[in-house]
């Protein structure tokens, strides 16, 4: 390119690669100045110089933390669908059903069939023992209360689950506390399909809690709570602390 | 691949294990730019819910690799913050605001906290912000007022022209006289090193 061929190109193009650096250039300017990029090797690299600058807008931003809640909320939906994702390799080597067969306790080795078997039986129980509190009978329709109950011998957890149409908000006292590096995960049970991560909560220092569960399936059987790594597991990876049937 | 690990790793070697959605490294990379992201996704909407929404939507967007991380266009950092950049203004439109948020009184949001200075690094980042902040406004106000409209605003000239005025030509010559200053006597006044960090 000549000098002049330079100077030309600098006076047609220079200010609308200002305008496109900031994004401010409407999508046919947009596209017809790319056009000329790809073949000006002086306007690509004037280009490559304005970017730092632009760059350095967003840093001028004042810097504020983002509530907790984001995070958590963020994690969870991410969690859930690398589970989702890594569920159809799973699902044929699983001969249990319901939520044991999807909890994974590899420290346990032998003994994790009877520990199962136990836990069965105390969700049986429980099963039993659970009742709706809000209606005569009639579970899973808005608006409507579920016990939530202990499964850990010795844990005097109790809770309410709050079922509003797709949502539904957990609350309960009694929860032993947990190390920093733990936290306790809701799942939703529905039927022999993997448990659904729904929100991952820590208990306050009096052992209440409360946890959001934003998307409720109409055909869940149960909401579970087990304790797990922070940031929450994929898969459960403890017996569940509590448990709530919605049937 | 262990958490230190994944905290060892730049951010362009972090993205290719994103990519292979591992959650934990997901985890560190919104460790890294989640409060510059929800700090800009504030700045432009204006409004603490709007602003977990849109930052939320954009992580997940990167999560499901709906936005590809392109290096030939910038750091890992600056590619986070055009995504959050994109479905802010976005969620501007769709919220039906019609004027720019030129200067949003930060200190009256007394639900938004500043971000804690948790490392040397950040006390680094925010003085340097700081200083930014400063050199921006020092701009001449008819520079920085287009510039913030573009960007903050994600106006385009010709809305920019309108709303301010002024000829076409005018609102592009001082988007190029504003961006030429900051490149030339900003950009070249901070440490490389510091530029990489808030970038």
């Amino acid at each position: 390119m000549s000098s002049q061929e330079r100077q030309s190109c600098r006076e047609r193009h220079h200010d609308d690669l200002a305008a496109y650096a900031l994004g401010a250039l409407p999508g046919q300017d947009a596209a017809e100045l790319e056009r000329h990029l790809a073949t000006c090797s002086a306007c690509s690299e004037r280009l490559r110089w304005l970017q730092p600058a632009v760059d350095l807008v967003p840093a001028t931003v004042r810097q504020l933390e983002p509530p907790p809640e984001l995070r958590e909320s963020l994690m969870a939906v991410v969690h859930e669908e690398a589970a989702a994702e890594a569920a159809p390799a799973e699902r044929p080597q699983s001969r249990e059903r319901g939520f044991f067969a999807w909890l994974r306790l590899p420290a346990l080795g032998p003994m994790r069939p009877a520990l199962a078997g136990v836990a069965v039986l105390l969700v049986l129980l429980a099963g039993v023992g659970g009742y709706v509190l809000g209606t005569d009978g009639d579970a899973g329709g808005p608006g409507e209360s579920f016990v939530v109950t202990s499964l850990q011998p010795g844990v005097a957890a109790s809770g309410e689950l709050e079922v509003h149409d797709d949502s539904a908000t957990l609350t309960v006292q009694g929860l032993p506390p947990i190390g920093g590096d733990e936290v306790y995960q809701v799942w939703t049970v529905q039927g022999n399909k993997q448990p659904r991560s729904a929100s991952i909560f820590v208990p306050e220092g009096n052992g209440r809690a409360s946890a959001a569960i934003p998307n409720l399936p109409a055909d869940a059987d149960q909401v579970v709570v087990t304790r797990e790594p922070a940031g929450g597991s994929e898969v459960a990876t403890t017996a569940p602390v509590l448990q709530s049937s919605l049937r | 691949m262990t958490a230190a690990d994944l905290a060892r790793l730049g951010d362009e070697e972090l993205m290719a294990v994103v990519d292979r959605k591992d959650p934990a490294a997901f985890e560190v990379l919104y460790d890294r730019h989640g409060g510059a992201a929800f700090s800009l996704a504030y700045r432009i909407v204006g409004d603490r819910t709007m602003a977990e929404d849109t930052t939320q939507e954009a992580f997940l967007s990167i999560w499901r690799s709906k936005a590809r991380y392109d290096r030939a266009r910038g750091s890992v950092r600056s590619w986070v913050l055009g995504v959050v950049r994109n479905r802010s203004i976005d969620a501007l439109r769709r919220g039906g605001a019609n004027a720019p948020k030129l200067d949003h009184d930060d200190e009256a949001a007394l639900d938004v906290r500043e971000a804690p200075e948790r490392t040397e690094a950040e006390a680094v980042r925010r003085e340097t912000s700081d200083e930014l902040r400063a050199a921006l406004q020092a701009l001449p106000s008819e520079q920085s007022k287009v510039i913030e409209l573009a960007y903050f605003g994600g106006f385009s000239h010709s809305e920019i022209a309108e709303i301010i005025s002024q000829p076409l030509g005018t609102v592009k010559g001082r988007m190029r006289l504003g961006l030429e200053k900051i490149r030339a006597e900003i950009a070249e006044a901070i440490t490389p090193d510091a530029i990489e960090g808030l970038t």
